[in-house]
């Protein structure tokens, strides 16, 4: 045999192996929206082929307060996120964001309502369907299957954007 | 044909400049014999005192052919060292085509309306002559036969041609003749010089337009029957080139730090090398093919930290130009020895293969199934259960939407796939680890399978045990592809 067995074949002595989200992700978050008085921290997980996924960060207060949500509108202003189509490797006909653009409301049981932005310059790839039917996600798995949306950012905006935001570190300072 | 109408035309054509070849030509004579033979097909033509005085001077370039078919050209041809080139190549056989300068069209067209006046009644019909590519290579091949040592073949089935590039000096002036008598047609191509790169005289343009103009407007502009040239076609350039041929074979991949192609971004190479570089550069070393000669393709790809085992992954790669065509069973045997000292990949079942069999690699891309072994990891302890609930979860249907891994540079699409079989089993002293076999339809993402890509991929191995599964390492074990066939080692087939 020319090879050994896929057990020896990789170092899996490391206790330190890293989950999906945190292998191929780098986490920012996005602070532009919040005010003293509301909280609207967003999370950004860079993919590292420049895919974002989009989530709330963990002092969002629909997070910190583990809220009950009731809700979650993807129509915004006169465009249903959840209508977003694309053809092709390009993406063509995607809803096109801006970092202002909202992306869905969510609606709680204690009557609060949170807008979602983009924070990103990009194409749309996906609103989150599975939010839809198990809206707990949000709160219990943000940064992997409760993710609100996928966006691809353009490329000439792309870097500034990302420098611009804040990192790990900084953030749960 | 009246015999006298036709010696009648001869001794026109070879009064006004024409070669004895294309006097035969615009007799429409499509019998090659006639050709080879000319001599005595000329001395069976009974001429004029008046013709044979012009034909015992020394011969000037022909008006129409200017002298392609003329000893002084086909000569020139015979003698140019770039046939030299032709040497290098192994083929037995060969064919030839010509490239001319655009203005033999011109001179072929106005001695046409030479003849169509002088002789109405035998050009009425609009009769074509014989096309003077075709008279050429009646002409030429057996001379080149002799000079190239090779047999002159067909070129719908002959694999190596020979091209030989003609100009002459004074193209552009006479074309500019026929340019006066339809400068609206050259309008665009002179004021738009970038579109067309600066080429104003085209053969297909000018066909087209030889086609359409009036003879009364040429009349006005060029000579007819046109003047005899001083000059000569001169040999440009000969090109010669082998189509393609191609090596099959199979590859195994050990390393989990080796791309299939080299993985170049921003212009810079990710890898230090590649499956394809270490295959290409021993052919290199070994058979001193041009690495700019060679290309790739094999049945899909694995990712770089992907190994891929068992009998390996179909693959061809196209050689382009060969010299040499014909390589022996031990010469493939030296090449997978040399590629295989790299201990990253093995090479087997090298072997030629034909143009007509490459689809079998796409079919294998699309249709036939692949077994993977994918080494698992749990949160915690995995119990016997779950194992259980693996093993009896095949033939399964799952639904993959486009993983975010590859969704930068492919559609977004949600795909049915079939887990045809799956097996799990324990790993020894590793209560949170399992192995996974798995026999996938083609284009499944296996690593997604089993992690779920954020529950992107349903079912995934994730939702089927209800723990979070994450994928460590990933092997292909097969791709049941029967194509190449394998090579038998011991007896030499």
């Amino acid at each position: 045999m020319d090879f050994v067995d896929i057990m020896d074949s990789i170092n899996v002595t490391s206790d330190e192996y890293l989950s999906v989200a945190d292998r191929y992700y780098t986490v920012k978050y996005c602070t532009d929206y919040s005010t003293e008085e509301n909280n609207l921290d967003h999370c950004i997980s860079f993919h590292t082929n420049r895919i974002c996924l989009i989530s709330l960060a963990e002092k969002h207060p629909i997070i910190k307060d583990r809220k009950q949500i009731l809700k979650i509108d993807s129509v915004v202003g006169n465009i249903d996120r959840l209508e977003n189509k694309s053809s092709g490797k390009a993406k063509h006909g995607a809803q096109k964001l801006n970092p202002n653009s909202i992306l869905c409301y969510i609606h709680c049981s204690d009557g609060s309502s949170y807008p979602v932005y983009s924070c990103i310059k990009g194409k749309l790839l996906e609103i989150n369907k599975n939010i839809f039917k198990n809206p707990q996600l949000i709160i219990e798995k943000p940064r992997s299957q409760g993710y609100i949306a996928l966006i691809l950012p353009y490329l000439d905006s792309f870097t500034q954007i990302k420098d611009s935001m804040m990192s790990n570190e900084s953030y749960c300072k | 044909m009246c015999e006298e109408l036709k010696n009648q035309i001869i001794d026109h054509l070879l009064t006004i400049g024409c070669c004895k070849y294309c006097c035969l030509r615009y007799l429409n004579i499509r019998k090659e014999d006639s050709y080879l033979n000319i001599e005595q097909f000329m001395s069976d033509v009974k001429s004029s005192e008046e013709t044979i005085s012009i034909k015992r001077v020394r011969p000037n370039p022909c008006i129409a052919c200017l002298g392609l078919l003329q000893d002084f050209v086909i000569d020139e041809i015979i003698q140019n060292v770039q046939l030299n080139t032709a040497a290098e190549y192994d083929s037995k056989t060969f064919t030839c085509s010509v490239s001319m300068p655009v203005n033999i069209l011109l001179r072929e067209h106005l001695v046409k309306i030479d003849l169509k006046r002088k002789f109405p009644d035998f050009y009425k019909d609009d009769t074509q002559e014989t096309q003077l590519n075709k008279i050429w290579k009646v002409v030429i091949k057996n001379k080149l036969a002799s000079k190239l040592n090779k047999t002159f073949q067909n070129s719908v089935i002959c694999n190596f041609s020979v091209n030989i590039i003609l100009d002459y000096e004074d193209e552009d002036q006479e074309l500019k003749l026929l340019q006066k008598a339809a400068p609206n047609h050259f309008k665009t191509r002179t004021q738009q010089r970038k579109k067309y790169s600066g080429e104003i005289y085209t053969r297909k343009d000018i066909l087209n337009l030889l086609s359409e103009i009036k003879d009364d407007n040429i009349l006005k502009h060029c000579p007819v029957p046109p003047e005899v040239p001083l000059k000569w076609l001169k040999c440009k350039s000969i090109e010669c080139k082998h189509n393609p041929i191609y090596f099959a074979g199979r590859y195994c991949k050990y390393s989990r730090e080796l791309s299939q192609s080299p993985w170049i971004i921003d212009g810079v190479k990710t890898m230090e090398t590649s499956v394809q570089e270490i295959i290409f550069n021993e052919i290199h070393k070994i058979f001193g093919i041009p690495l700019n000669n060679l290309k790739f393709t094999a049945s899909g790809r694995e990712d770089c930290d992907v190994r891929c085992l068992g009998r390996g992954r179909p693959f061809y790669i196209e050689i382009n130009d060969p010299r040499v065509t014909e390589f022996s069973f031990e010469q493939f045997r030296t090449l997978e020895k040399a590629i295989n000292l790299s201990k990253m990949i093995k090479v087997q079942d090298l072997q030629p293969t034909v143009r007509e069999d490459l689809c079998q690699i796409k079919k294998g891309e699309e249709t036939k199934t692949k077994q993977y072994i994918a080494l698992c990891i749990v949160e915690g302890p995995v119990s016997d259960e779950k194992i259980n609930i693996l093993n009896q979860s095949a033939p399964l249907e799952i639904f993959q939407d486009t993983p975010i891994r590859v969704l930068h540079r492919r559609p977004l699409a949600t795909r049915k796939k079939t887990i045809h079989e799956m097996k799990a089993s324990r790993v020894p002293e590793k209560d949170n680890m399992f192995k996974l076999n798995v026999v996938t339809q083609a284009g499944t993402y296996i690593k997604e399978f089993v992690h779920g890509d954020f529950d992107r991929t349903v079912p995934n191995v994730c939702s089927l045990i209800g723990m979070e599964v994450d994928i460590l390492a990933l092997d292909v074990i097969a791709i049941n592809l029967d194509w190449p066939k394998p090579i038998n080692y011991e007896n030499g087939t």
